[in-house]
């Protein structure tokens, strides 16, 4: 059984690298786009089990992105996480509005996001883990 | 006539035939000639010579020239002669044989001229043959006209019969040349005529007779099956114009079936000329058959009324030839020339009304008359014309109109300007555009106005013209030809637009940038959207609504990528567009705001989301209120007053706790525009918020939700608490008629007007409008006056009220001005209450007045009209008035309020005895006076009834004689009055009388003594408890109830062995209710011993001393009390008061809990299972065991 694949959008190049080096070191796959747009082309190409994506990013901003994808029958199984600097109530609504399954205040832990990312796959029925792959 | 002319030529050319004949013509004549002058004495024997000397047809031709036309002036003589020569008889003959028809025509216009009545069955023959020569025909007509004979109208009458459309008409003229003569023949027919024709027809001729003696019997006929007989009746009766037909063409109006019928009652009634008959044409004006509507105006015009209304309000008939004819009307009556005077008046109110009038006249088809007047000397006339002949929309006027465009006065250029706007005449365009190019900017502004509304069609015809100005180096010239170009339709306008947007004056691009929205011009889009970016504010707005008119992904985002750099206007248009989009198509652009940290992007949701009004919306603007940002937050709240829904006003509520006042003043103000009066709670307590702002708000808020309990809820907060301004307004937005008495009060204080003045300033519009309406007696919407203070003045307002109160025809406005009126309490409104209370038609009205005056019952004026009101029809009034009147009545005035304790409307009495108490308390004697001289019980039980109110111990001696009365009703009335003098004799006299013979005196002074504390009654109440009546025990229960005393519970305790159970089962109530605390004490050890019946009696009528019972097991503080409680519940229905006994058993007493634990411990285990749980942990083991039991024994 291959291991997860995190989609990883964000278009701040030092936080991209940072969130991917974090999920890597957890066992997932990787793979990153630097906006929505780029996102949606990339689930298009091969379908992550999983899409980490930030708000707030030029042209098509990670809402729209979330909320095309969910819209599409190809995608619209893939659980997004949504990231913001800015999380309130309204914020939070929207989120789940557009079809997110959560909206996560940056900065972000990144044992608490693995953590999120894990719990996230396993309610969604998963078929492995990470720690699966790696006790392997 | 004809026939004659005939007959005369003819014999005329004979004579000139031969000479011979001509000379003895003028021999005869000379001779019969100078007979005349003796009446023609003799001509038979100059006759008889004459026969050898002359040719018989000389002779006869000048006979003949003898008769005149007139038979009267035929002497006998001169008949006898005709005879005498046999020519009588041959015309006679000659009529019916004689085969020329010039004979016959000659014989029978002879026999006509002799009058002889011989001839007339010969004549009628004549007339109805049908292939007679319609000359003879017509001679014959005339000589039976001729011979005037009474006798044979019969006849004539009988012929009418015939149907005959040549003859029948001339025979109705011969009869009716008979004049009065004929009335009684005709009358004959017209009732018992066989034939309906010839009924017809005696109807028809009766009329041109006008003899009023036919009025009656055609009256009879209105009611003829025939509607032809009745529309021939109906005309006729208005020939004849006798008043007596008034009232029955007014019936016919009324109900005939046949709008032809109606229609000719209608025409009659205008003729009789009655005035009386003006209410009834006027509603005839609103029939349904257009031909009535017609024939009502022409009565109504041969009224001549003096209100010409009903006629103007015909000018706007559906019909057009109704409304030509009201205009007719209108003119004939002179109705025009007075509004042509009218429309140059100073008074502007005048001068509405008859251009009002004049454009109605114009358009039912007068638009000539009008037009003539725009050659006027008179500068005003011309202008006034020019200006409604647009609107009357005669496009044949254009040219009228355009020789005014020369004229020497601006005002009627400008006039005629606008009017052919109005028009939007082809051959005005031209002339029009010309003046795009005028050196005067107010020529060509109107001018602009005027082709903009010209059809695009006739505009294009002159679209080279306008291009032309449209790349003028002018900036006025391009800025008029773009506003007309507007109006022109086609691609090649769409380029000039796109290039207008960058034109360098600003009024071009902004034009430009509107039209190409309007015109969804998406081509422009880009263009547009460079336009989002110009440096002035209002392009860019123009822009941004430009785009959302245009619409499309493209359009949408440059919206979107706008709205961090919008300035509010701007963010309004573009959230206005983007909201009329609809909320679904809204969702997917809240996703790039909403990802926005942005205020002024987030600002954009918020405004978008509430411009949608969708409820949807509001659950996010609610998630909104949490925001961090104050303005975000306050803005949320905004939109959500802008929602009705559920979660708005949830929302709406969340914002009232918000820490900054700003959010919770927007979220009052949103509660006040989509709340309603379930939210006077809340808001109410807003009226309590920290902040002075925030309280106007709610105030405003609460206002605006309207209402007496608005009103109420505004006046109770003190007045510091509020602005005195806003609380005036808030005050006057409730629209309580009996809260505008202080707004109206508070305008009488310049200071405070001109504060009002202001604070109204700042709020909406609706709020405006809605004040200014409720401070008026009608609603109205004059934008002139919701701003300043000039609709603000006091005495203007009062003056409204006043006059709608006097005169106002609908009862709703009479109301509202009685009750605006009455709270105002200001002593100017005082008469016209007073008047009102006295004339009005309206109970409610004189009800309102009466209790307006009430709260001025120290006027005189109003005093003196409320006594007068005392003998109202109608008592509803009538008690106002008396309630009114009872604190200020003096004894003397006071003689109505007495007669009206004879009304058989108990609460008038009771009132009545209320108000006489208080006027006579301190002259009780008056009371006493008036009662002797009753000797009606009834009277002298009010009488009692009152002393009962007063109190006044001078009264006993009376009250204690009327106590052995006979009337036992008068006896329990004395009881109660001595009840109320509590004095020791009073008392006394009240034991004694426990002895009564009457079962009904003895309950009635049990029922009185309720509540006394003296030990010597309830010692007496004891030998009741033996009274043979059960009536008298059953009160006695009831009484003892009443008292705390132990001894009372003791005689308690042995009523509940009564052998009539609906006796113990009071007993045992008595004993519940009893504020003794040995009462509940003593029913716990009645109950087991008594009977099943009584208990039921107890558990039925128990319900209100339980909840006493219930709010002593929760509240009491003796525990001995709470668990007394528990214990009577349980004993008396545990299952229906599980729920409280429930209650205790988390009272903080062990005692307590232990008895609610026993009360429950036979209720079902589902319903008190889990409380008898929670008692397992209970700290005292008694408690815990006995829970333990319980649930044993439950489960």
């Amino acid at each position: 059984m291959s291991r997860h694949r995190i989609l990883i959008v964000d278009d701040e190049p030092d936080l991209l690298a940072s969130l991917v080096r974090s999920v890597k070191a957890a066992g997932f796959d990787v793979s990153t786009a630097r906006d929505g747009e780029s996102a949606i082309i990339e689930v298009a190409k091969r379908a992550p089990d999983l899409i980490l994506s930030d708000v707030i990013m030029p042209g098509v901003n990670g809402f729209q992105a979330t909320r095309k994808l969910k819209e599409n029958t190809e995608s619209a199984h893939i659980p997004v996480i949504l990231m913001s600097g800015k999380v309130g109530p309204a914020d939070t609504f929207w989120a789940e509005e557009v079809g997110a399954i959560a909206l996560l205040k940056k900065p972000l832990d990144p044992r608490d996001l693995v953590q999120r990312i894990e719990d996230i796959l396993k309610s969604v029925g998963a078929t492995s883990t990470p720690e699966d792959e790696g006790n392997a | 006539m004809l026939a004659t002319l005939l007959v005369v030529g003819r014999g005329a050319i004979r004579r000139g035939l031969s000479r011979k004949l001509l000379k003895q013509a003028g021999e005869v004549r000379g001779l019969l000639t100078g007979l005349r002058e003796r009446n023609y004495k003799g001509i038979d024997k100059l006759l008889f010579d004459m026969r050898d000397s002359y040719d018989m047809t000389v002779i006869e031709d000048e006979l003949r020239g003898l008769l005149g036309s007139d038979p009267s002036e035929t002497g006998d003589a001169m008949r006898k002669a005709f005879d005498l020569l046999g020519l009588t008889e041959r015309y006679l003959k000659q009529l019916r044989s004689a085969n020329a028809w010039q004979t016959r025509a000659r014989s029978a216009t002879a026999l006509g001229q002799l009058a002889d009545t011989r001839a007339v069955p010969g004549l009628l023959d004549a007339m109805r043959d049908t292939r007679e020569d319609s000359d003879v025909k017509l001679a014959a007509a005339e000589a039976l006209g001729h011979i005037r004979d009474p006798s044979i109208l019969p006849e004539l009458c009988a012929q009418l019969g015939n149907v005959d459309e040549w003859a029948s008409p001339r025979l109705a003229k011969v009869i009716a040349g008979f004049g009065e003569a004929a009335t009684m023949p005709l009358l004959d027919s017209l009732d018992a005529a066989p034939n309906l024709n010839a009924r017809i027809w005696s109807a028809q001729v009766l009329g041109k007779i006008r003899d009023r003696r036919a009025t009656n019997a055609l009256v009879k006929r209105l009611n003829d099956r025939s509607e032809q007989m009745r529309i021939s009746v109906a005309n006729a009766l208005g020939d004849i114009a006798d008043n007596r037909a008034f009232r029955p063409l007014i019936e016919i109006i009324l109900r005939d079936p046949v709008a032809a019928v109606r229609s000719q009652a209608a025409t009659s009634l205008g003729r009789i000329g009655d005035e009386g008959a003006l209410p009834l044409l006027v509603n005839s004006l609103g029939d349904p058959e257009y031909w009535m509507r017609f024939r009502a105006l022409e009565a109504i015009e041969a009224l001549a009324p003096k209100d010409r209304s009903p006629i103007e309000n015909a000018l706007s008939d559906s019909n057009p030839e109704v409304r030509r004819r009201a205009a007719l009307a209108l003119e004939r009556l002179g109705a025009l020339e007075d509004a042509f005077t009218d429309l140059v008046s100073p008074e502007p109110d005048k001068e509405l009304a008859a251009r009002t009038r004049l454009i109605a006249v114009g358009r039912a088809g007068l638009s000539e008359r009008l037009a003539r007047h725009l050659d006027d000397d008179d500068v005003f006339m011309r202008e006034r014309i020019a200006s409604l002949l647009g609107p009357v929309g005669d496009g044949g006027h254009a040219i009228d109109l355009l020789r005014r465009l020369d004229d020497d006065s601006e005002e009627v250029r400008f006039a005629a300007i606008e009017s052919l706007g109005d028009l939007g005449s082809a051959v005005a365009c031209a002339p029009l555009i010309a003046l795009l190019s005028h050196s005067d900017s107010m020529h060509r502004t109107q001018a602009v106005d005027a082709l903009v509304r010209f059809p695009s069609d006739v505009l294009s015809r002159e679209l080279a013209s306008l291009v032309t100005l449209h790349g003028s180096e002018s900036d006025e010239e391009r800025f008029a030809a773009t506003q007309v170009l507007s109006m022109v339709a086609g691609a090649k306008v769409d380029l000039l637009f796109r290039g207008s947007l960058k034109d360098r004056y600003i009024e071009v691009r902004a034009f430009a940038a509107k039209t190409l929205g309007a015109r969804g011009v998406s081509e422009a889009t880009d263009e547009l959207g460079l336009c989002l970016g110009d440096p002035e504010d209002r392009i860019r707005t123009a822009a941004a609504a430009a785009l959302g008119a245009i619409g499309g992904e493209r359009a949408i985002g440059l919206l979107l990528a706008a709205m961090p750099k919008t300035s509010g206007e701007q963010r309004d248009s573009i959230c206005g567009t983007l909201a009329a989009l609809g909320y679904d198509s809204v969702r997917p652009l809240l996703d790039v705001l909403m990802a926005s940290t942005d205020v002024k992007t987030r600002l954009g949701a918020i405004w978008t989301l509430g411009k949608t009004g969708d409820a949807r919306a509001a659950k996010l603007l609610r998630l909104m209120l949490h925001e961090e940002d104050t303005l975000l937050r306050s803005s949320a709240a905004g939109a959500l007053g802008k929602i009705r829904c559920e979660d708005s006003l949830l929302g709406l509520a969340t914002g009232l706790e918000d820490p900054s006042p700003f959010v919770r003043s927007a979220s009052v103000n949103g509660l006040g525009k989509v709340g309603s009066s379930a939210q006077f709670d809340t808001l109410a307590r807003v009226l309590g918020d920290p902040d002075q702002f925030v309280r106007n708000r709610a105030a405003i808020a609460i206002g605006r939700l309207g209402g007496d309990l608005a009103h109420e809820l505004i006046i109770d907060v003190d007045k510091g608490v509020l602005d005195p301004a806003l609380r005036v307004i808030a005050l006057g937005l409730t629209g309580s008629a009996r809260g505008i008495g202080e707004p109206l009060q508070a305008m009488k204080d310049p200071i405070l007007r001109h504060q009002v003045s202001g604070a109204l300033e700042k709020e909406e519009e609706a709020v405006r409008v809605v004040f200014f309406s409720n401070l008026r007696p009608k609603p109205f919407s004059n934008e002139e006056v919701i701003h300043g203070e000039s609709g603000l003045e006091p005495d203007a307002l009062l003056e409204q009220f006043l006059d709608a109160l006097r005169n106002n025809q609908e009862t709703a406005t009479r109301r509202r001005a009685a009750a605006a009126l009455g709270s105002m309490r200001d002593a100017s409104s005082v008469e016209a209450l007073a008047l009102a209370l006295a004339r009005d038609p309206d109970t409610e009205v004189r009800q309102l007045c009466a209790q307006g005056l009430g709260n001025q019952s120290d006027n005189i004026q109003a005093k003196g009209a409320l006594l007068r009101a005392v003998v109202d029809p109608q008592p509803e009034v009538r008690m106002l008035a008396i309630e009114a009147v009872g604190g200020i009545a003096t004894p003397i005035e006071s003689k109505a309020i007495f007669e009206s304790l004879r009304s058989d409307n108990h609460d008038l009495v009771s009132i009545s005895e209320a108000s006489l108490a208080r006027i006579f308390s301190g002259h009780v004697e008056g009371i006493h006076d008036w009662m002797m001289g009753q000797e009606s019980s009834q009277m002298q039980a009010c009488g009692l009834r009152i002393l009962r109110s007063i109190g006044d111990a001078r009264s006993l001696g009376l009250i204690k004689a009327l106590l052995r009365s006979n009337d036992p009703e008068l006896r329990v009335e004395s009881a109660r009055a001595l009840a109320a003098l509590e004095v020791p004799d009073a008392i006394r006299a009240m034991l004694d009388a426990l002895g009564d013979p009457k079962e009904i005196v003895r309950v009635g002074i049990l029922k009185a003594l309720a509540g006394t504390t003296r030990a010597d009654v309830i010692q007496k109440l004891q030998e009741s408890c033996f009274d043979p009546s059960v009536a008298v025990r059953r009160q006695l229960t009831s009484t003892l109830a009443t008292l705390d005393s132990a001894q009372a519970v003791e005689i308690l305790v042995t009523l509940a062995d009564d052998t009539d159970s609906t006796i113990a089962g009071g007993a045992l109530l008595g004993l519940l209710r009893n504020p003794d605390r040995e009462g509940q004490h003593r029913l716990l050890k009645c109950l087991p011993t008594a009977s099943s019946d009584a208990k039921k009696i107890l558990r039925r009528d128990c319900l209100d001393a339980m909840e006493q019972v219930a709010e002593q097991i929760r509240s009491a503080l003796d525990a001995d009390m709470r668990r007394r409680g528990v214990e009577v519940m349980t004993a008396i229905d545990p299952t229906r008061y599980a729920t409280t006994i429930a209650e205790a058993l988390r009272d903080p007493d062990a005692t307590v809990r232990l008895a609610a634990t026993v009360g429950l411990s036979d209720q079902d285990p589902e319903r008190v299972g889990d409380w008898l749980r929670a008692l397992l942990d209970d700290p005292v083991g008694e408690v815990r065991d006995a829970a333990k039991r319980a649930l044993f024994r439950v489960l």
